[in-house]
C-alpha cells in the first residue's frame, strides 16, 4: 500500500469514528428536557455540534473515498514505524496509575518502579541501566513527595 | 506610584517577589504544573504575610509561570503553559534547525517587552481602557471567541476541513458535566464522575504533553537531541527595527485582548500570531520556524497579564482562573478589589502594577541568566527525561482535585492526542475548541436570552458584526487569495 492511500484510509477510519462521537452527541442531546427559560436550552449545543461534525466528517470521508479511487494500488511496501516502545510505556503507565489508584501502593515504591520501567522500555535494557535508573526512581519519586506532603499539601495516592 | 516602588524595593518584598518569579519560571517550564495552580497553592502560604508581601509573590508567580513555558514550548514541544501553545508553532521547528538559542533570546525578550509595553497601558490608560471593553457585551463575546477559534483553524498546519474538525472535536469533549446554565447533568449518561466533566488541566496534558512522550518514545520522532544554548543568547540591535511594530502590535492585541474576561493568554498569543501571520511578506513561512511567530506570540501572551490586571484591580473582574485566585488573594486580607482600592489600600493597588514591572524585569534577568541550565533537561537522555515527564504529568494531574479520575483522563486524551497527530488532525484547535467551550456557549445562551431569541439582533452590534466579518474572511481569505494570484497569473 502506498503511503497516500494509507493515509486516505486513515482519514477514513477517522471521519467514522467522528460520526460514531456525534451520535453519541445526538444520544445524549436526546435526553435533555426542551428549553425552558431560555431560548436555547442544554441541547442545542451538542445537537449543533454533532450536525458540524458529520459535515466535516463526511467531506473529509468524502475526499478520502475520491483519493482512494484515483490512487494507485500497487504493492509497494511502506515501512511501518515500530510503535512497541510506546505500546509498552502506555502499559506500564496504565499499570502504574492502577497501583497508585487501585491498589494503594506507596507513591515513592510505584514511582520508583514505573521510572526504573519506563526508563528501560525507551532507553537500553540493561542491569547497569536499571540500576541507574531506580536511583533516579528513588530521587525524583522521594524529592516529589516531600515537597508535594510538607509545601503543597497534598497527599499523593 | 514611586511610594509603590519604594516599598517595593524593601528587601522582603523583592525577596519575595524574586522567589515568587523563580517559582513561576520552574513551574511554567514543567508541563502539567500550571501558574494557576502554584498560586493557589501558595494562598494558604500568603496568609500570615502583609498584603504588599502577598501580592508580590502571587504577581511574581503569574509573570514568571506565563514567561517559563516558552523553555519547553521551544525545546519540547510541550506548552509548559496554555499560553506558550502557541510559541511551540515555531519555537520548535526552529529548535529542530538547531536555533534553539535564538528562538529562546527572541521569546524572553519579546515577553520582557510585551510585559513593559503593557504596563504602560496598566499603570496610565487603566481605566478608560477597561471602559472600552466594559462596552462589550455577549454577542460581541461570543463573535470573538468564535472568530479566535476560526483562526486557530486556518492557521493550523495542513487541511483547513481537520482545523475545523479538530476545534468541533474539541468543544464537543467539553460538553460533558453539569450545565451551568440550568444546573442540569448534560451527556454523563448517568455518570456521577463525569458530572463535573473532563477538567482542563488532564486535558491539556494528555493531549499534548502524554502524546508527545507516546511518540517520542516509540520512535516516531526523528529528533533525538537538541542542541542546549551553549553560546549566548543571539539579541541583535536590528530585532528592534525587524521585529518592533510586531512587538507593538502584539503587545496591544495582548493588551486589549487580556481586558476581555474569560479570553487569556492563549488567546492573545493566537490573534496576535494570526495577524503577524497575515501582516506578514511571507505568510507560508510561518509554522515552520519563523522568528515573528515566536515573537508574536510570547509578546502577547506576558502583555495579556497587564491587559488582565487592568479590569481586575479597577473593577474587581477576573479574566481567568488567576486572576479569581488573585482576588480571593485580596479578599482574604480584608481588601475589596474594585474603584475603591485605589483610595482605601493604594499601598496594594499601586504594588501590584509595580511588581507586574518589577517582575518582568527579574525575569528577564532570571531567565537569560539560568535557561541554558533549565534547557540542559534536553541534554539528559531522553528515556530519562521522558520517564520523570511522566511522572509530573501524574503528580500534575492528580494534584488539581487529589483525584486519580483526572490521571485516568489525562491517560485517555493522551492516546486520543496521538491518534488525532496520526491522522493529521491538528491539537492546537483541538484543545482551544475545548478551552472556549463552555465561555462560546454561555455568551451565546447569554446573548439569545437578552435578545429573545432573535439573532437579528447581532446586526445592531458593530463589533460583533466585525468580529464576524474577521471570522468569515479569515476562512474565505486562502480561497480568495488564491484565486487572486491565479488570475493575476493568468492576466501576466
Amino acid at each position: 500500500m502506498t503511503p497516500q492511500r494509507r493515509e486516505a484510509f486513515a482519514d477514513l477510519v477517522f471521519a467514522g469514528l467522528v460520526i460514531g462521537a456525534a451520535m453519541i452527541l445526538f444520544i445524549g442531546a436526546a435526553d435533555l428536557p426542551p428549553p425552558r427559560f431560555e431560548p436555547m436550552g442544554s441541547a442545542a449545543v451538542p445537537k449543533i455540534l454533532g450536525t458540524i461534525m458529520v459535515l466535516l466528517a463526511l467531506a473529509i470521508g468524502g475526499r478520502a473515498i475520491l483519493k482512494l479511487r484515483v490512487l494507485p494500488t500497487d504493492a509497494q511496501i511502506v515501512q511501518m514505524v515500530p510503535f512497541w516502545r510506546g505500546g509498552a510505556v502506555i502499559v506500564s503507565l496504565v499499570l502504574y496509575v492502577a497501583a497508585l489508584d487501585f491498589g494503594r501502593v506507596p507513591f515513592v515504591l510505584a514511582t520508583t518502579i514505573f521510572i526504573t520501567a519506563a526508563g528501560m522500555i525507551m532507553g537500553k535494557i540493561s542491569p547497569k541501566s536499571a540500576g541507574l535508573f531506580a536511583v533516579l526512581g528513588i530521587c525524583v519519586s522521594t524529592l516529589i513527595y516531600f515537597v508535594f506532603t510538607h509545601f503543597l499539601f497534598i497527599q499523593i495516592g | 506610584m514611586i511610594d509603590a516602588f519604594i516599598l517595593l524595593f524593601q528587601w522582603q518584598n523583592l525577596a519575595f517577589l524574586v522567589v515568587g518569579t523563580g517559582l513561576g519560571i520552574v513551574v511554567g517550564a514543567i508541563p502539567g504544573l500550571t501558574g494557576s495552580m502554584l498560586i493557589a497553592l501558595t494562598l494558604p502560604l500568603t496568609f500570615h504575610m502583609d498584603p504588599v508581601s502577598a501580592v508580590t509573590l502571587l504577581i511574581g508567580e503569574y509573570v514568571g509561570a506565563i514567561s517559563g513555558g516558552l523553555i519547553t514550548a521551544i525545546l519540547l514541544r510541550m506548552p509548559g503553559t496554555p499560553a506558550s501553545i502557541v510559541t511551540t508553532f515555531d519555537g520548535y521547528p526552529m529548535a529542530q534547525s538547531d536555533r534553539a538559542e535564538r528562538a529562546i533570546a527572541l521569546g524572553i525578550f519579546a515577553s520582557v517587552v510585551g510585559g513593559v509595553i503593557s504596563w504602560m497601558f496598566l499603570a496610565g490608560m487603566s481605566p478608560s481602557l477597561a471602559k472600552f471593553a466594559l462596552q462589550f457585551g455577549p454577542w460581541e463575546y461570543f463573535t470573538l471567541v468564535m472568530m479566535a477559534l476560526v483562526m486557530l483553524a486556518v492557521l493550523a498546519q495542513g487541511s483547513l476541513l481537520k482545523g475545523l474538525l479538530a476545534a468541533a472535536l474539541g468543544m464537543a469533549f467539553a460538553l460533558p458535566g453539569i450545565d451551568s446554565s440550568i444546573g442540569q447533568a448534560r451527556l454523563t449518561f448517568g455518570s456521577s464522575t463525569m458530572l463535573s466533566g473532563f477538567g482542563l488541566l488532564p486535558v491539556l496534558i494528555g493531549a499534548f504533553a502524554i502524546s508527545q512522550v507516546l511518540r517520542d518514545a516509540s520512535g516516531t520522532n526523528s529528533i533525538d537531541r537538541i542542541d542546549v544554548p551553549k553560546k549566548r543568547l543571539p539579541v541583535y540591535a536590528s530585532d528592534i527595527r525587524v521585529h518592533g511594530p510586531n512587538m507593538l502590535r502584539s503587545s496591544i492585541i495582548g493588551t486589549w485582548i487580556g481586558l476581555l474576561p474569560g479570553i487569556g493568554a492563549n488567546i492573545a498569543a493566537l490573534v496576535s500570531y494570526s495577524t503577524a501571520k497575515q501582516f506578514s511578506k511571507e505568510p507560508e513561512k510561518f509554522g515552520t520556524g519563523h522568528e515573528p511567530g515566536v515573537v508574536a506570540g510570547e509578546t502577547a501572551n506576558n502583555a495579556s497579564i497587564g491587559g488582565a490586571l487592568i479590569p481586575l484591580i479597577t473593577m474587581g473582574i477576573p479574566g481567568s482562573v488567576t486572576e479569581a485566585i488573585l482576588i480571593g488573594a485580596l479578599t482574604i486580607h480584608n481588601l475589596q478589589p474594585g474603584p475603591l482600592l485605589f483610595q482605601n489600600a493604594p499601598e496594594v493597588a499601586y504594588g501590584i502594577i509595580a511588581a507586574y514591572l518589577v517582575a518582568n524585569i527579574i525575569m528577564l534577568v532570571m531567565m537569560w541568566g539560568a535557561v541554558r541550565w533549565i534547557a540542559k533537561v534536553v541534554q539528559i537522555p531522553r528515556s530519562v527525561l521522558l520517564s520523570v515527564i511522566l511522572v509530573f504529568c501524574v503528580v500534575g494531574s492528580y494534584a488539581v482535585n487529589s483525584s486519580f479520575a483526572d490521571v485516568w483522563v489525562m491517560i485517555a486524551f493522551g492516546v486520543i492526542g496521538l491518534g488525532l497527530e496520526a491522522v493529521k488532525v491538528p491539537l492546537g484547535p483541538f484543545v482551544i475548541g475545548f478551552v472556549l467551550s463552555p465561555i462560546a456557549e454561555e455568551q451565546l445562551r447569554a446573548s439569545l436570552m437578552m435578545s429573545d431569541g432573535n439573532v437579528a439582533e447581532i446586526l445592531g452590534r458593530p463589533y460583533a458584526l466585525m468580529f464576524l466579518a474577521l471570522s468569515i474572511l479569515t476562512v474565505a481569505w486562502p480561497y480568495i487569495a488564491t484565486r487572486m494570484s491565479n488570475r493575476i497569473k493568468k492576466e501576466a
